[in-house]
């Protein structure tokens, strides 16, 4: 191990002990202000959000070991303060020529669909009659039968949303990993 | 945790990119402390999208979610899929007779509604107030029909192209027709020839998907017992490729889907 490897692992050693004395604790800390400041980067329309938050990241690693013994408050706004000049610096570069999101075409937007066929068709009954009725698709209504179906099924609206979105994360899964397949296929 | 309506508008106006700095921070401090916000966030996220995709957005707010809001291909990934979901819980809507979405009906109003107001209003006013009132509602009345009547004819110039069905699809090595809308064509007119197993079907239906991933229904123009026709604005195809989805309904209920490639030149 070389000097330099030693001092990053000093350093990333302090943060983690800075984030939480316990060490599991601390690296589920971790990954919880990453997940978060690529999401801030990500809202704030930059396209290279997980190269931004690593960067933040690695300057406050470099720094934790002095900023931890005089810093006071959550280190998660300490994460923050890095992370708005790190997006200053960004803004400020010349323009990187990201490349456009890949042009979808109408085939692969019929294999996506075959997919969410299938896709549905794995949810239980239950499930699948749940999405069918929180997705309708005219807002009006929308609200109305949302609120209704929160009655029916004994639960507050915000559960209903929740529960919602699980299934949809379950399907935007299992969609994707059947478009995979068929790629690889 | 469940945000009132001013946070809930305040997030919409965040992930818009819309809030100003200081509002922005608040919104940002908070993403990184509560550790429940990141999935309200999340859930946010997906209804705005949804909205986008309904057509629920205004057009300034529109304009900013293609602007600001799709910045990662994850974000286009989400809204591929969110237009996806969309178009099966529509169609299944459909299929089975749209008895859902009737069965929901806002409770009427408690109070009295605008027609008693009105009338508690008209009754309260003299005799020649109420006829001059009478004639500038017909005056605008007449108006506003004169202004609003029908002014686009019917497209006049057609390019005609007869499609075959397709096996597959592009990747699989099907091939498109190809076709070019000269500059005075009004309209394209796509005859579907029917496979066999569809040509027995009570109804049909046919999708335009276009390569932007926009799916419109279109209207049967015509239909024999071997083909479907369609008619498409030359003013909504650009160059490029498309596919048209005929889903033929049996009488008995049974659906056949076939897909048919062009390519517009």
């Amino acid at each position: 191990m070389n000097q330099e490897n030693a001092l990053t692992q000093a350093a990333f050693d302090s943060l983690l002990a800075w984030l939480d004395a316990d060490r599991e604790q601390a690296g589920r800390k971790y990954e919880n202000i990453r997940l978060r400041l690529i999401k801030i980067f990500t809202c704030r329309g930059r396209p290279d959000a997980e190269e931004l938050a690593d960067e933040t990241i690695n300057r406050v690693t470099l720094k934790a070991p002095t900023v931890s013994k005089e810093y006071v408050g959550d280190p998660a706004l300490y994460f923050y303060g890095v992370a708005q000049k790190v997006f200053l610096e960004s803004v400020r570069k010349p323009a990187r020529a990201d490349a456009p999101p890949p042009a979808v075409d109408s085939d692969e937007r019929e294999r996506e669909y075959e997919c969410l066929e299938r896709c549905m068709e794995r949810l239980s009954q239950g499930n699948r009659e749940l999405v069918l009725e929180y997705y309708q698709n005219e807002k009006r209504a929308r609200i109305n039968h949302r609120k209704e179906l929160a009655e029916r099924l004994g639960i507050a609206q915000n559960a209903l949303r929740i529960r919602a979105h699980r299934i949809r994360a379950t399907l935007q899964r299992c969609v994707r990993a059947c478009l995979e397949q068929g790629l690889a296929a | 945790m469940t945000l009132n309506a001013e946070e809930r508008n305040e997030l919409r106006l965040y992930l818009l990119g819309n809030l100003t700095q200081e509002a922005q921070q608040r919104v940002e401090q908070c993403l990184l402390t509560d550790p429940d916000f990141l999935a309200e966030l999340i859930l946010d996220e997906e209804e705005l999208i949804d909205d986008y995709v309904s057509e629920d957005l205004s057009d300034e707010d529109r304009l900013k979610f293609e602007r600001h809001f799709l910045s990662t291909p994850e974000r286009h990934r989400q809204l591929r899929f969110a237009r996806a979901l969309s178009r099966y819980t529509s169609y299944s809507t459909e299929k089975a007779g749209g008895k859902e979405a009737r069965a929901y009906t806002p409770a009427p109003p408690a109070g009295p509604n605008w027609a008693e107001r009105f009338r508690a209003f008209w009754n309260g006013q003299t005799w020649a107030l109420r006829a001059a009132s009478a004639l500038v509602l017909v005056a605008v009345i007449a108006g506003a029909l004169w202004l609003s009547r029908p002014r686009t004819s019917p497209p006049k110039t057609f390019v005609t192209l007869t499609l075959t069905a397709v096996a597959g699809n592009r990747a699989e090595g099907a091939q498109a027709s190809k076709v070019s809308l000269p500059p005075n064509a009004d309209a394209l007119r796509i005859s579907l020839l029917l496979p066999d197993a569809a040509t027995k079907a009570a109804s049909y239906r046919v999708e335009l998907v276009s390569g932007s991933g926009e799916i419109k229904p279109l209207e049967v123009a015509g239909q024999d017992a071997r083909s479907v026709s369609v008619v498409i604005p030359a003013a909504r195809l650009a160059r490029g490729s498309y596919a048209l989805r005929l889903s033929a309904t049996g009488a008995d209920g049974t659906e056949r889907r076939v897909g048919y490639l062009f390519t517009v030149e």
